[in-house]
């Protein structure tokens, strides 16, 4: 059995100690009772050195605790519970305690404080670090959809330029010739009905507008050929300030003829096509498949990866004609199609997988962000993107396999 | 044997250290005798008769968090944690039986010495 000493003392300590500031005031904030962490919570706050009344301690605090002690009518009951109150002591940052006040009787109010500092500088760092995701978010988004924008629009000026570089020969130089061809054939006879000097003229006129044609047809030429470079390399700076921003996972699908996607592609590398003599070679088993994505970004995937192939042939001796062969098929569950593009160049030996990690490339100057990036594409796309090969020398394929946008969902 | 120096004497450090801790409770001001991280070696009966505490709730008890947590703070506690020397006097107000109490703290710690102390003089009312 405890002593009445023992047993006080007990209690006294259990108060004392209690890890939460207590107080007793009356209605005018003056300090009856408190304990050891009230004294050590409100010391600091006291600008006089002294804790004999609340009110005045608090004074600077964003809550006036007189008007609340007043303003309750009650006889007994909670004043305010679990109050946030921000204080700031005269020497030291700011400090935050959650403030409970109970009035026991007329004359009599419990004050109970803890600090919770902690927890609100971690409130704030955490909201702190949400408003800067959100603004990074924010960024990210609006730097991808120009990126996006302007990507469409590259995609469509790449298309325009590829069209022009086709045309290679202009009807018009052939038809002058010609016609040049004729008036030499005819010239007695034009010179006897035109005189000779008139005949002599026209000629002379004919070849200089001949050779002005084709000095020109040449010079457009070389023209686009610049801008086909220009906008290639503006695709892949795209490329990989998309990868930087990430790719935006709101980006509004529309759903595409996948073999236009496929024949878009070729159309923007012609000029590498006939730069190194490659044929095309197609084998549509499933040419109505359409597919649900970013048009610029699964374009982006096929020149990639037809750009991988064209490269694979400069890093080989081919005894054959060098083609890349397009294949589309369906899924045996009829939901999913398949677009194979295989040539016959260099091939690998490497690991398969190892090829889409950052950073690894079989070609010498590359950033090895190409097949990274196209696997992104295509797994943002629901899809699987996968590369084979027999051997080094033995050729190459890339799949992609994609969900079949069904007829009613377009 | 060392008298017990006066509350504000000059070298009161060297005196108190000094003396043996029975010597202690000659002296008419709380003295409470820590260990550099705060552990209480010894406390005078002034010290115990100002607290109401026995003094086995202050032996070898962390003085800052398991015998007075109205010292732990910035005022008192991080000034020993932080400072090598200190010997400086605060008015302060400790809470004895519950009740605020006016009090002058003279804290004292060198390097010089193992034991650090606190000094409590109850202020004048």
């Amino acid at each position: 059995m405890e002593s009445k000493e023992k047993e006080r003392e007990r209690l006294l300590r259990f108060l004392y100690l209690a890890p939460v500031a207590l107080l007793e005031i009356d209605p005018g904030g003056d300090i009856h009772l408190m304990n050891g962490y009230a004294s050590g919570y409100l010391m600091p706050l006291s600008k006089t050195g002294e804790l004999t009344n609340l009110f005045q301690i608090l004074s600077d605090a964003d809550i006036d605790l007189s008007e609340l002690v007043k303003g309750f009518t009650g006889e007994a009951g909670t004043v305010i519970k679990d109050r946030r109150m921000r204080c700031v002591p005269p020497t030291a940052a700011p400090v935050y305690f959650s403030l409970t006040i109970e009035r026991l009787s007329s004359e009599s109010f419990l004050v109970a404080m803890s600090d919770i500092t902690v927890q609100v500088r971690q409130e704030e760092r955490i909201s702190t670090m949400i408003e800067q995701e959100a603004l990074h978010r924010g960024r990210a988004e609006i730097a991808s959809g120009v990126l996006h924008d302007i990507g469409n629009a590259i995609t469509g000026i790449a298309t325009g330029v590829n069209r022009q570089l086709g045309e290679t020969d202009w009807p018009e130089e052939a038809g002058l010739a010609r016609l040049e061809d004729m008036f030499r054939d005819a010239y007695d006879a034009l010179c006897r009905v035109l005189g000779s000097s008139t005949t002599d003229a026209l000629l002379r006129y004919m070849t200089e507008l001949r050779a002005t044609l084709t000095s020109r047809r040449t010079e457009l030429n070389k023209n686009t050929e610049c801008m086909a470079q220009t906008v290639a390399h503006i695709s892949e700076v795209l490329s990989i300030q998309r990868q930087y921003v990430g790719e935006q996972p709101d980006r509004p699908y529309s759903v595409m003829p996948l073999v236009q996607l496929l024949e878009d592609a070729i159309s923007m590398q012609n000029a590498a096509l006939e730069k190194r003599r490659i044929s095309i070679r197609r084998q549509y088993s499933d040419g109505a498949a359409y597919v649900a994505g970013t048009r610029s970004g699964l374009v982006r995937v096929l020149v990639n990866l037809l750009r991988n192939a064209f490269e694979s042939f400069d890093r080989t001796d081919m005894d054959s004609e060098p083609y890349v062969l397009l294949q589309t098929s369906r899924s045996p569950d009829n939901t999913r199609v398949i677009v194979t593009m295989s040539d016959n160049g260099g091939g690998f030996g490497l690991d398969p997988e190892e090829l889409f990690e950052m950073g690894v490339s079989r070609k010498k100057n590359s950033d090895g962000i190409g097949l990274f990036a196209c696997q992104k594409i295509i797994e943002s796309h629901n899809g699987r993107l996968w590369l084979t090969s027999d051997g080094p020398g033995k050729g190459a394929a890339a799949h992609i396999e994609l969900p079949i946008q069904e007829e009613q969902a377009r | 044997m060392a008298q017990c120096p006066g509350f504000n004497d000059t070298d009161i450090l060297q005196a108190i250290s000094d003396m043996d801790d029975d010597k202690l409770h000659d002296c008419d001001f709380g003295v409470v005798k820590m260990s550099k991280d705060g552990v209480v070696q010894a406390v005078n009966n002034a010290e115990v008769e100002l607290s109401g505490l026995s003094q086995s709730a202050f032996i070898d008890k962390n003085f800052f968090t398991q015998v007075a947590p109205c010292t732990n703070n910035y005022m008192v506690a991080e000034k020993y944690r932080k400072l090598g020397e200190l010997d400086e006097t605060i008015a302060y107000v400790f809470t004895y039986r519950m009740k605020p109490t006016p009090v002058h703290l003279r804290m004292l710690k060198s390097q010089a010495f193992e034991s650090q102390y606190l000094l409590v003089e109850r202020s004048e009312p």
